[in-house]
């Protein structure tokens, strides 16, 4: 029925500008085929979302390594004369200004590359810029800078005009995109001037302000990367290692082992995932551990372990249907051994939908430190995460919600960039969806 | 199908028995005085021979989990250290519990499939962007996080609810916290009804309902909806059956004196026999609806009755 | 919708008018927009039927058959595909112009249409009489008891055995022969005037196959309907069709009728099409078989669409894109060596 619809699609992958004929075709002289791999990374590098959240998460990786590039302050200094002290809005509204500035000369410098190749810079500029556009306005807007809030009206409304389809249709390639890139340019280093001039001016410092034991919240939230992204990515391999191999082995031998190891799974699989973390954890608390290591071990080894079946029923069911297919069983009329069935044959066709529930859970997995560090069972001092500042401000959101606000944003923007990032890849590799 | 159930309820004792068993080693069994911090300063010798009697804490923990087993499946949940039924404490608390659950679910159910069925129609476009992106944006917020902000916009920034409940909470006070319960979860009952929607829209099926010359109205409420709403309902009953025992942060946030907060409290107070009697009761809710829900898809769907 | 004025009509001219053909397809194109640029998918394709008579549309997968008879029934996917030119008109009234409602009416009631895979194509979580019934009661205001009488008939004429109880089982009781019959029941039910049938038996054994085109046959000289057979078997063609379309990259390329196309072939991808057919008489022979592939519907090769794979092209084939040639007796090749093909095979 669809014959006219496989036959355009099977040209995907040939070179559209080369004239292929059947015979060609055959003799496979112009054959030109994309793996799975090759093709998802083909597709995700064309999603500006998804490009521009590997960018984000680069940045989050850097600030989680080297966090005192980032923030000088003391986190850990207590100091109670200044507890819930607000942030200091000024120094705030210059920060964010040159951030959204030197974010804008980004997007000016974007939609030239794109104007020249057409690309993934091209689709990308207007999201830069409006993103630029947003936090310049921001800045303007707490602290009532009517010059701020005027070059960021005025980049984001750039970013959303070039982002409409059909605007950006008409923009590729045209000459009013040079117009385009003049503005950004403009407002970018206007912004920048301005705002450099101005950070003489403001009191330096605790951006965010002080938490109720009088801690710099810019500095713990700077310094809470590390462990958040520490115990979502150790977690998430942690749960992958342990879910693919019993799953492969599962799948492959089938039988009782299969019996026996997804009866395993669905015991842990039966405890609802917050209590059974709870419980958990409370039990090894009692048994003293208390140095940072110790405790971030702890929540992940919690978290693993409770999700575990999860990749491991992915696993299963992939391995399963690998195993029916035609080059497994060819492998092993040919006498292959079960080693090498199953990592030169079986995994590298069972690994796609692994990889998504992988990149999917890693979002999930930070969200769930949080939740268990809000429960006062996760992470705690001397380990500091977004969570556990949340946790922390719990009892003083009705006086201060800026306490919440602050790490809760961070935590939920991130949780978002890899949740994107999980989207983007389910897509890019799950061929229904194609 | 009889057959058939028989066999998935054999199947559930080993996991049952596996799970409670887990649940028991780690109350009880773990290293570390099982009566720290259960007293307010040191526990009376009588005291902790009355409790070392009871649950058998000098035996070895088989016996001592085989013993709580037979209680339990004669109904007796035991009593608290200040002596109170566990049995009552659950029952007190359930109900709310499984309230707060349903209007969750319904939540879910309401939203997240209408949000899917308008975008999977659609398809591509300014609303199926619109709806992606904000399950992405609905996913990323941890419930704690959801549950703050509702708390501060609806309760003290616009006054309509109270930032907590009160001790026998109305339907109308739960509608907040179910809302917040639900959020996750509607995300992605909308993706998923969004996609089934989407994948069957081009079924061969839908295709000769079409052929038929009926009308486009009967075509995709009766032909396409029938069949994409089978994981989306299935995907609903196993929420309602983990948002019992899952519902800890919202209780916690809304002050709702549910399961969720009994089973915390326990933890907190070191309560042994609180926690390992409400979490066997949320294990087994959890895996009999699981298996409810496998019998609803066989009823669903007519192909896996016969297999 | 203009007609595109490109390629000669294939259509009789005497059979014109009132008592014309049941179904007159004429120069119709038909494109899909996708990603990666607009495949044409039809290029002016003319034919026609006439009641109580078989036309078998022969072709590789991909030449637009099957597009073709989406197109009669107005079942395509719009987008990608948009239909660019021609016309079809059944029973004299053009289709194409019709409201979406009328067309709508006619489909099941004029024009029905079976489909290849009757295991996908029938909803799996309904009865087999419920989805029979259905047209019953929404399009001719039927109860539920009479329906299901009228269902039970329905399967008893395609010779299912205990209808009474088959119209309580669903599509995946029933053996692939036995849902065929059942696709078939459900296509009858409005009394059509026009079968499609889009490969009805590809997917059923051979004995089976055999079965559903003495039924299709059957039914067709008992109720004196038109049949559109769209196939790439030629053995079944050989057995049921009248008369023979044979299909290439969106066009037809040979029209006549089934005994003489069989007996000299007019075209060479016809020619193609026959040699790779098995023969008992040639054991040992290796069989021939057509070079290459399809060709992409992006970017059909210029001149005949054939040439890159004719055994006989010659310099003008991939320059001018040869128009009808007049065989006789309504024979039409749309090869520039027809004449030739015809004479020495």
């Amino acid at each position: 029925m669809s014959d006219p619809t496989m036959a355009a699609g099977g040209v995907a992958t040939e070179e559209p500008a080369d004239y292929v004929t059947g015979a060609e075709h055959a003799e496979g002289t112009k054959e030109k085929t994309r793996s799975l791999w090759s093709d998802a990374w083909h597709d995700l590098s064309r999603r500006p979302l998804f490009v521009l959240s590997m960018f984000v998460i680069a940045f989050l990786v850097l600030v989680a390594i080297f966090p005192t590039w980032f923030a000088d302050a003391n986190h850990r200094l207590r100091d109670l004369d200044r507890a819930r002290i607000g942030p200091n809005v000024p120094y705030l509204a210059v920060c964010m200004a040159i951030i959204g500035s030197a974010i804008t000369v980004v997007a000016a410098i974007l939609a030239t590359v794109g104007k020249l190749r057409d690309g993934v810079c091209r689709t990308m500029a207007p999201y830069v810029a409006g993103i630029g556009g947003l936090i310049l306005l921001g800045g303007g807007l707490v602290n009532s800078v009517t010059l701020y809030i005027v070059i960021g009206a005025v980049v984001l409304a750039c970013g959303i005009v070039s982002g409409v389809p059909k605007v950006s249709q008409m923009l590729r390639g045209s000459a009013s995109t040079w117009g385009l890139v003049a503005v950004l340019a403009v407002a970018g280093i206007a912004g920048l001037v301005i705002s450099f001039g101005d950070l003489s001016t403001v009191e330096i410092g605790a951006a965010f302000g002080y938490d109720q034991q009088g801690r710099d919240i810019y500095a713990r939230v700077v310094h809470g990367t590390r462990y958040t992204l520490l115990v979502g990515f150790t977690a998430t391999l942690l749960t992958v290692l342990i879910g693919s191999t019993v799953g492969i082995l599962a799948g492959y031998f089938g039988g009782w082992l299969d019996n026996l190891l997804s009866r395993i799974g669905e015991v842990f699989f039966g405890l609802p995932f917050v209590l059974g973390a709870i419980i958990i954890l409370s039990a090894f608390r009692s048994a003293g551990f208390d140095s940072a290591p110790a405790i971030v071990a702890m929540v992940v080894l919690s978290i693993s372990v409770l999700s575990w079946p999860v990749a491991m029923r992915i696993m299963r069911s992939a391995a399963i249907s690998a195993k029916q297919q035609d080059y497994v069983k060819a492998a092993r009329a040919l006498g292959a051994s079960s080693r090498r069935i199953i990592f030169r044959h079986m995994l590298p066709n069972c690994l796609a939908p692994v990889l998504v529930y992988a990149t999917i859970a890693l979002g999930a997995f930070i969200g769930a430190e949080a939740t268990l560090s809000f429960l006062g069972i996760g992470l705690r001092d001397p380990a500091v995460s977004w969570g556990v500042m949340i946790a922390d401000s719990r009892n003083y959101i009705r006086a201060s919600p800026l306490l919440l606000i602050f790490p809760a944003s961070f935590l939920t923007l991130t949780v978002l960039v890899f949740v994107t990032i999980g989207d983007a890849v389910r897509e890019a590799l799950d061929p229904k969806l194609r | 199908m009889g057959r058939y159930v028989i066999r998935r309820l054999l199947q559930l004792i080993p996991v049952f028995i596996g799970t409670t068993f887990l649940v028991y080693v780690l109350v009880w069994a773990l290293p570390g005085d099982p009566f720290a911090g259960m007293c307010k300063s040191v526990c009376p010798p009588e005291f902790r021979q009355a409790m070392i009697e009871k649950y058998n804490l000098d035996e070895n923990i088989f016996v001592q989990y085989f013993a709580y087993l037979g209680n339990l499946l004669q109904g007796d949940f035991g009593v608290t250290y200040s002596d109170r039924e566990v049995g009552m404490l659950i029952e007190d608390a359930a109900p709310v519990s499984l309230q707060l659950a349903a209007i969750a679910v319904g939540f879910e159910a309401l939203i997240g499939i209408s949000a899917g069925i308008l975008t999977g129609l659609r398809g591509r476009g300014f609303l199926d962007n619109l709806v992606l992106v904000s399950t992405l944006v609905l996913t990323a917020f941890p419930v704690f996080v959801t549950g703050f902000i509702v708390q501060l916009v609806l309760g003290s920034g616009l006054g309509i609810i109270d930032l907590t409940v009160s001790s026998d909470p109305s339907f109308g006070e739960l509608l907040a916290p179910g809302f917040v319960l639900g959020s996750l979860s509607m995300a992605y009952v909308a993706r998923l009804t969004r996609t089934s929607i989407a994948e069957n829209r081009r079924a061969d099926f839908v295709r000769t309902a079409v052929a038929k010359g009926l009308p486009h109205r009967r075509v995709v409420g009766v032909h396409l909806l029938r069949n994409s709403m089978i994981p989306v309902i299935t995907f609903l009953g196993t929420d309602l059956g983990s948002l019992m025992g899952g519902a800890i942060v919202t209780e916690g946030i809304f002050g709702i004196n549910g399961v969720g907060g009994l089973v915390f409290d326990g933890i907190l107070s070191k309560e042994g026999t609180v926690v390992t009697g409400v979490v066997m009761l949320l294990v087994i809710i959890f895996l009999v609806t699981n298996l409810l829900i496998d019998l609803l898809y066989a009823v669903l769907d007519p192909r896996i009755r016969y297999e | 919708m203009t007609a595109n004025p490109t390629e000669s009509v294939l259509t009789d001219p005497t059979t014109n008018g009132q008592d014309g053909p049941l179904l007159e397809v004429e120069d119709l194109f038909v494109e899909f927009r996708t990603r990666d640029g607009v495949a044409k998918v039809l290029n002016g394709v003319s034919y026609h039927v006439d009641a109580g008579e078989t036309l078998a549309v022969l072709g590789e997968s991909g030449s637009g058959k099957s597009v073709t008879a989406q197109t009669i029934m107005g079942i395509l996917d719009t987008p990608p595909a948009y239909v660019t030119g021609g016309s079809i008109r059944f029973r004299g009234q053009e289709l194409l112009s019709q409201s979406a409602e009328k067309r709508r009416q006619l489909r099941g009631d004029g024009i029905a249409m079976i489909f290849q895979d009757a295991l996908s194509a029938l909803n799996p979580v309904f009865t087999v009489g419920f989805q029979i019934e259905e047209q019953l009661r929404i399009r001719k205001g039927m109860s539920r008891k009479e329906a299901r009488k009228r269902a039970i008939e329905l399967l008893d004429l395609v010779r299912i055995p205990n209808a009474k109880g088959r119209v309580r089982q669903y599509p995946h009781e029933f053996s692939g022969g036995m849902r065929q019959r059942a696709m078939i029941a459900m296509s009858l039910a409005l009394d059509p005037q026009l079968l499609i049938a889009d490969e009805p038996t590809t997917a059923l054994d051979v004995t089976v196959q055999a079965q559903i085109m003495d039924l299709l046959a059957e039914i067709k000289a008992e109720r004196q309907m038109g049949l559109i057979l769209i196939t790439h078997d030629l053995g079944v063609v050989a057995e049921t069709a009248d008369r023979i379309a044979v299909m290439y990259a969106g066009r037809i390329v040979e029209h006549g009728d089934a005994h003489s196309v069989y007996k000299a072939p007019g075209h060479p991808y016809t020619t193609g099409l026959l040699n790779s057919l098995p023969r008992l008489d040639l054991k040992g022979q290796t069989l021939e078989t057509i070079k290459g592939l399809p060709p992409s519907l992006l970017n059909i090769p210029s001149g005949c669409p054939f040439h890159p794979r004719c055994p006989k092209a010659q310099s003008i084939c991939s320059a001018e894109v040869p128009v009808n040639h007049d065989l006789g007796n309504g024979r039409y090749s749309k090869c520039h060596f027809a004449e030739e093909v015809v004479r020495n095979g």
